[in-house]
């Protein structure tokens, strides 16, 4: 087994890892959080993909991963924008509630 | 082409820089995509699918953008809708500077104020350059002929209509994009993943080079055999395909009329056609026919769920969203019958009722909104006669409903006939079965609205309000377009085959 | 007035059910995580299995980024698929963030519950060094992108860190900038990698198309704007969901003591 396969490995657990967050945890802000796990995951598996032969690792796969990256941060970061007005707009809520399961 | 992405970009930077020109800025941008879109349509009507490389780049190397006819006659629904529901979005809010900070709610609570000329709820900032950010990204996503591209096209989509969901402000808006947020992020990580495992295979994230590779595969089995489902079922998510549709009824039924329109009539379309462009193109060899029979049995089920829940709703305007639920379902069936046939009417049947959907269901969020804006509510039992505040967007929702329902001689009915030609040619009874049942349904909930709105005698004769004429005339337009497209469905068909 | 929708949102059953419902559990039923668990579990042994059966097959893209490596002007690779070959995405990306900071905008203007940081020798110390050093760090990453690991987003991120370190602190450094100009610096950097992409079209070259010539010297410029507005994106993604409001911070340089009051 190559370091790349670890990898990509790793990062497929990550995936299902974050996937379960994602569907069992019920307060928002976990499943966020879950999800950012998934990412994760992706984008290890990406970037092993492009390195699973010797030599200088896939620049195409680094890029990839960058832009990436910059996409999913846009998400998470309205995700928390969104989960901060919940809360502006019903006072009486919990931040951490969750959404309707 | 490539004018069709650089236009609404171009806009949505200027609407940015210029907020309070931002309504003129959206209405010239997108008539100006609509004539992009238009030249577009002769050139590929004259020379066939042409194609386009940003930095001039070779294929496999950089990103290569193609248009062919399917891909020109979405390109063309876009813009047409977008003209529409722009020129109806500069009436829909109220240009003039008021210190409300609401945005809706407490006058549409105050009943009081019936019989007072409704005031729509200003434009909340940054509201035109996610529209035209929006629709950048759909042209975008109907030109791309690269996988990672195509993530990065359908997550501007996705954040684009998040944010003009959540626009609207209000608690039940800002919680049902938040939920259609973590559904879209979650379904790209199912798109993505498959996409590297692709990558990780093929080594390629051209769609040509990708085909090739995969045709000259001796053991195609692989990861591919893996990547694929992964890649279904994320598009399938965002297409809102049963029963991952949860999302949609709250998002399309609590945004702003004119963000619901396009979301129901042109965004759930973007995943779709993706989905058709990679398994009647590279995927072609490789989709097990298991997985079309999978997507139809889903659709099926879909189109009847959707149609039973659009039956039980109160309000209009969650009506109107779950009935998308059940017409995902008839696009789900078409693309379920292309995977055994690429060649059959099915392509084509799916690419018609796509079309006559987004222009009839355009039709029905815009003639509702003006409805609402004569009204000051969407309750379904209390609707009674509204044409005398909306005349013109009552016929524009009679209109468009038949092409929902598949009346001859709309759009709609030419779509469901090519589906059920295909079903009837694969021997799929229980397609034909769930078309049938499906129209009946469509017919049944849309006549429970038109029952209220033709035949009960109001109590009070008092006069509504009268919804201004920008909101209803771009209605009316939209749904006569659905009904000419039955008319003359010789055109957008001439151009897919 | 005139969005329908029933005031609690709770008349029907996709609408959001009221908190009490569901609230105070942390997580699903015991059912749920288990066929939760398995479905995930089974997924996650069907993919690695795929992937482990791959042949160990090199990037065919790789050897082209290789070939043409020249032809771009730029000595990094990564830099060379970012701006260069695959450019249109990197658009499409900075795109993404001027949506998602419009979209946060939109959904938390108003809100400003004030600086976190109380102020003392230590955290004083901190913030007169932070904002020098964020500016040249950035400036070194964006040098640094045309021949190694960097460029703009990187450099755009330590910038935006630096301007919500300060914010933190109380230290409100946009507030001085009208908005109007912030605007215009928002858009800066993707006008101008638009613009370049639109003279390569009306000339008739393809869209986005540099001659190689001049590519290194292009590149950079789209790097030096994509950095600034890519900080000032970041500020507003981040700046408003954290506490402390970055772009209509409460006073510049207001002391701890007025936390909690919210100035719009």
């Amino acid at each position: 087994m190559t370091l790349a396969t670890l990898y990509g490995t790793l990062g497929i657990v990550l995936f299902a890892l974050g996937l379960y967050g994602a569907i069992v945890r019920r307060r928002v802000l976990r499943k966020l959080v879950a999800v950012n796990v998934m990412i994760s995951g992706v984008f290890l598996t990406f970037i092993a993909a492009g390195s699973r032969s010797p030599g200088e690792p896939d620049p195409v796969a680094q890029a990839i991963v960058l832009t990436g990256i910059v996409v999913t941060l846009g998400g998470t970061a309205l995700g928390l924008a969104l989960v901060r007005r919940i809360h502006a707009l019903d006072l009486t809520s919990d931040p951490l509630e969750p959404l309707d399961g | 082409m490539i004018w069709s992405v650089v236009v609404p970009l171009a806009g949505g930077l200027a609407a940015l820089l210029a907020p309070r020109r931002a309504a003129r800025i959206a209405i010239l941008t997108s008539v100006a995509t609509l004539a992009v879109a238009l030249a577009l349509t002769r050139a590929v009507a004259l020379d066939g699918a042409l194609e386009h490389r940003p930095g001039g780049w070779p294929p496999p190397l950089g990103i290569r953008l193609v248009v062919d006819g399917v891909g020109v006659l979405f390109l063309l629904l876009v813009a047409l809708v977008f003209v529409a529901a722009t020129v109806y979005g500069a009436s829909f809010f109220d240009p003039v500077e008021t210190d409300r900070i609401d945005t809706g709610r407490e006058a549409y609570d105050a009943e009081a104020s019936d019989h007072a000329v409704r005031k729509g709820p200003r434009a909340p900032e940054g509201f035109w350059a996610l529209w035209l950010f929006a629709l950048a990204s759909l042209d975008g996503l109907f030109l791309t002929a690269d996988l990672f591209n195509m993530y990065v096209a359908i997550e501007l989509l996705t954040l684009a209509s998040v944010g003009l969901v959540a626009i609207t402000n209000d608690r039940a808006s800002v919680t049902a994009a938040l939920r259609y947020l973590l559904a879209g992020m979650v379904a790209s990580l199912f798109f993505l993943l498959g996409i590297s495992l692709l990558y990780a295979e093929y080594g390629v994230l051209d769609l040509e080079a990708l085909a090739t590779a995969i045709s000259a595969a001796t053991d195609p089995a692989s990861a591919t055999g893996v990547a694929l489902p992964l890649i279904l079922t994320g598009l399938a998510v965002k297409a809102a395909l049963f029963p991952f549709h949860f999302w949609l009824p709250p998002a399309h039924g609590s945004a702003f009329s004119p963000v619901s329109a396009v979301l129901s009539g042109l965004v759930v379309k973007g995943p779709f056609f993706v989905l058709l462009r990679l398994v009647t193109g590279p995927f072609a060899p490789v989709v097990p026919e298991a997985a079309g029979l999978a997507l139809g049995a889903l659709a099926v089920v879909g189109i009847l769920w959707g149609s039973v829940r659009a039956l039980q709703q109160p309000r209009l305007k969650l009506l109107i969203a779950y009935s998308t639920v059940a017409q995902i379902g008839y696009l789900f069936l078409a693309l379920g019958l292309a995977i055994s046939d690429p060649a059959g009417p099915a392509v084509r049947g799916g690419v018609v009722y796509a079309l006559a959907h987004g222009c009839a269901k355009a039709s029905m969020f815009l003639a509702l909104g003006a409805i609402v804006r004569s009204t000051g509510h969407d309750r379904i039992r209390r609707l009674i006669a509204p044409q005398r505040g909306a005349p013109i967007a009552v016929s524009a929702f009679a209109v468009a409903g038949l092409a929902i329902m598949g009346f001859p001689p709309s759009g709609g009915f030419v779509g469901k006939l090519l589906i059920g030609e295909a079903a009837t040619g694969a021997d799929q009874w229980w397609t034909l079965a769930g078309l049938i049942v499906g129209g009946l349904l469509a017919a049944l909930y849309l006549f429970r609205v038109f029952r209220r709105v033709f035949v009960a005698v109001p109590d009070d004769t008092a006069p509504l309000p009268r919804a201004p004429l920008g909101l209803e005339v771009p209605a009316l337009a939209l749904a006569v377009v659905s009904l000419l497209l039955g008319l003359a469905a010789a055109l957008p068909l001439g151009l897919v085959s | 007035m005139t969005e329908p929708g029933p005031p609690t949102g709770a008349g029907s059953p996709p609408s959001p059910r009221s908190p009490t419902e569901s609230g105070g559990r942390p997580g699903a039923g015991p059912l749920l995580r288990i066929v939760a668990g398995a479905v995930c579990a089974g997924l996650a042994g069907l993919i690695a299995s795929a992937y482990w059966s791959l042949p160990d097959v090199a990037s065919r893209v790789a050897p082209l980024v290789e070939e043409s490596l020249a032809a771009t002007g730029v000595a990094s690779r990564v830099t060379a698929v970012l701006l260069a070959f695959r450019g249109y995405d990197t658009l499409l990306e900075v795109t993404v963030l001027l949506v998602a900071a419009s979209a946060v905008h939109a959904v938390s203007a108003g809100e400003n519950p004030g600086p976190v940081f109380t102020r003392g020798p230590a955290v004083d110390a901190l913030l007169r060094l932070i904002a020098p050093l964020g500016v040249l760090l950035a400036t070194y990453i964006v040098w640094r992108g045309s021949r190694a690991a960097g460029g703009a987003f990187q450099a755009g991120a330590t910038l935006g860190g630096a301007v919500i370190a300060l914010a933190l602190g109380g230290v409100a450094v946009l507030s001085h900038v009208r908005p109007a100009v912030l605007r215009r610096l928002l858009v800066f950097g993707p006008a101008v990698f638009l613009g370049v992409g639109v003279v390569g079209l009306v000339t008739g070259a393809p869209f986005l198309e540099v001659p190689s010539d001049i590519g290194g010297i292009v590149i950079a410029a789209i790097e030096v704007a994509l950095t600034l507005s890519i900080g000032l994106a970041l500020v507003y993604l981040l700046g408003e969901t954290l506490p402390g409001g970055l772009a209509r911070p409460p006073r510049p340089g207001a002391s701890s003591d007025d936390s909690g009051e919210v100035v719009r």
